[in-house]
């Protein structure tokens, strides 16, 4: 961490806006896409970085600056999506219950661009399915590309578990997306 | 006997794909990356393992997160930004959802009231008079609140002289100057949110010609903040460009260059400070030149500061 980046976090913790947009504005493209990726929907995510990111500036008193500020801000990122996500999944079971028909509508895909977006959804459906865990590491990992060191300090585990966590999620995600996938 | 043919072979297999995977998620030190490699050439299993591994990876290739789109980003900003100011202001931080809605529906049936006692008088009103009226005095402030629309009829840029059709449940017509109360009255009703577009950006632009009294200036800062239509909020950022020695309208203009989510009216307030020097719009355009979303407003805003000190850096 760099000393203006670290006098950034000194004047947003004593309340200045400005400098605290200043100091996210390096992390906030990651922060909405890590998000996307979480909860599977762009307006969806567009709420978690809102709650995400006022969280952080509401946290960032406790922030003792012995860790990556990127790190502490994706971590915030990554427990709000998890936390979006259960919120969701229990209104939605709500809803079932009282018999809302969430069926998805099937998709025929004609061309390239269709058949992206196809697997996209199914890539969406497919993550639905992986623990919070194996999901954390395949978001951190694969759809954003972190390291794996990185991804454990985030997700607060050791690298040996996010290894796993991963490989489990890949495994997973693969025989999902197996019928959409060209044949190897 | 299942144990005996697959115990050994899987285990070394599971451990190949371990491997794998640890290869193309970066995982590997260089000598474990150099080793792999030797064993590569000279195993046809682990290559085999490989090249399965590598096809999911060019399908899904590693940070295979989709561009964002930029509006999404520049609009999740704007919202944080306003939610930062919220922040800020003392006693604003998490309203319970429940008095947000009250106070909305108390805010919007107040209207809804004064609207229709108003139509109901006017109906009485009409149905005694039996026909069009036409007003021979100005309207007073309580018949400019019953309006339903403005029309400028005729406008005379040399005189400054201004014709408007006023409508309530009557037609009436009004002339005069812009100077004239009366005129910035009704022009000022034009801005209400319950009348269309059209109406509403003729209001500005004419009351843009004649800024002297204050009331103009915090009805055009009023529209330039609040108004729907990006065009009328345009439009009130240009009337107001030459007023900034008002530091009422600064700030509005502030306000209209860091939080409007429409780069045009973005634009239209930059153009109006960038005649300033004072500390407080070098602030602004110090922001606007780092947080910007827009490539042009934040280049212009960078250009303007350089234009101020030749040691600032694009």
């Amino acid at each position: 961490m760099d000393e203006a980046e670290r006098d950034l976090i000194r004047r947003a913790q004593g309340g200045d806006g400005w400098a605290f947009e200043q100091l996210v504005c390096p992390y906030d493209r990651p922060v909405l896409a890590m998000a996307r990726d979480m909860v599977g929907d762009l307006a969806d995510a567009q709420d978690v970085y809102q709650e995400a990111l006022l969280a952080a500036y509401r946290g960032l008193r406790k922030f003792r600056m012995d860790s990556s500020f990127s790190t502490w801000l994706y971590r915030i990122t990554v427990n709000h999506a998890l936390r979006f996500r259960h919120r969701r999944q229990r209104r939605h079971d709500i809803e079932e219950a009282g018999g809302a028909d969430a069926a998805d509508q099937p998709s025929v895909a004609t061309d390239a661009d269709l058949l992206k977006q196809e697997l996209q959804r199914q890539l969406d459906h497919a993550l639905e399915d992986l623990s919070r865990q194996e999901r954390s590491a395949f978001v951190l990992c694969h759809r954003q590309g972190l390291r794996i060191d990185a991804a454990a300090d985030i997700m607060e585990c050791s690298s040996g578990a996010v290894k796993s966590y991963l490989f489990r999620a890949r495994d997973k995600v693969k025989k999902t997306l197996a019928p959409y996938l060209e044949h190897e | 006997m299942m144990t005996d043919e697959m115990g050994p072979g899987r285990m070394g297999t599971e451990q190949m794909r371990e491997r794998v995977l640890s290869y193309l998620y970066g995982m590997l030190s260089p000598a474990e990356e150099e080793a792999f490699r030797g064993d590569l050439a000279q195993d046809a299993n682990l290559a085999q393992i490989l090249a399965q591994e590598q096809s999911f990876q060019q399908q899904l290739p590693l940070g295979s997160e989709p561009a964002l789109p930029d509006d999404a980003l520049a609009q999740s900003r704007m919202r944080l930004r306003a939610a930062l100011r919220q922040e800020l202001i003392p006693g604003t931080r998490q309203t319970p959802m429940w008095r947000d809605r009250f106070s909305d529906f108390i805010h919007s049936l107040i209207p809804r009231l004064v609207w229709a006692s108003g139509g109901v008088a006017l109906v009485v009103c009409g149905i005694i008079v039996g026909r069009t009226v036409l007003l021979p005095a100005p309207p007073a402030a309580g018949v400019a609140s019953q309006l339903v629309d403005v029309h400028v009829e005729d406008f005379d840029r040399s005189t400054g002289r201004v014709h408007l059709q006023l409508s309530s449940l009557v037609t009436s017509r009004l002339e005069g100057d812009l100077a004239d109360t009366e005129i910035q009255l009704a022009l000022a009703t034009a801005l209400r949110d319950g009348m269309g577009p059209g109406p509403r950006l003729q209001a500005v632009e004419l009351l843009g010609l004649e800024t002297s009294s204050a009331s103009v200036r915090q009805v055009l800062s009023h529209a330039l903040l609040h108004d729907q239509n990006p065009g009328v909020r345009v439009a009130a950022a240009e009337a107001l460009s030459s007023l900034t020695h008002h530091d009422a309208v600064r700030q509005a203009l502030y306000s209209a260059l860091l939080e409007d989510e429409n780069p045009g009216v973005r634009v239209a307030a930059i153009e109006g400070l960038r005649s300033l020097r004072d500390p407080d719009t070098r602030r602004v355009l110090e922001r606007t030149s780092f947080a910007e979303f827009n490539d042009y407003i934040r280049n212009e805003a960078s250009r303007t500061l350089q234009g101020w000190d030749p040691t600032t850096q694009l």
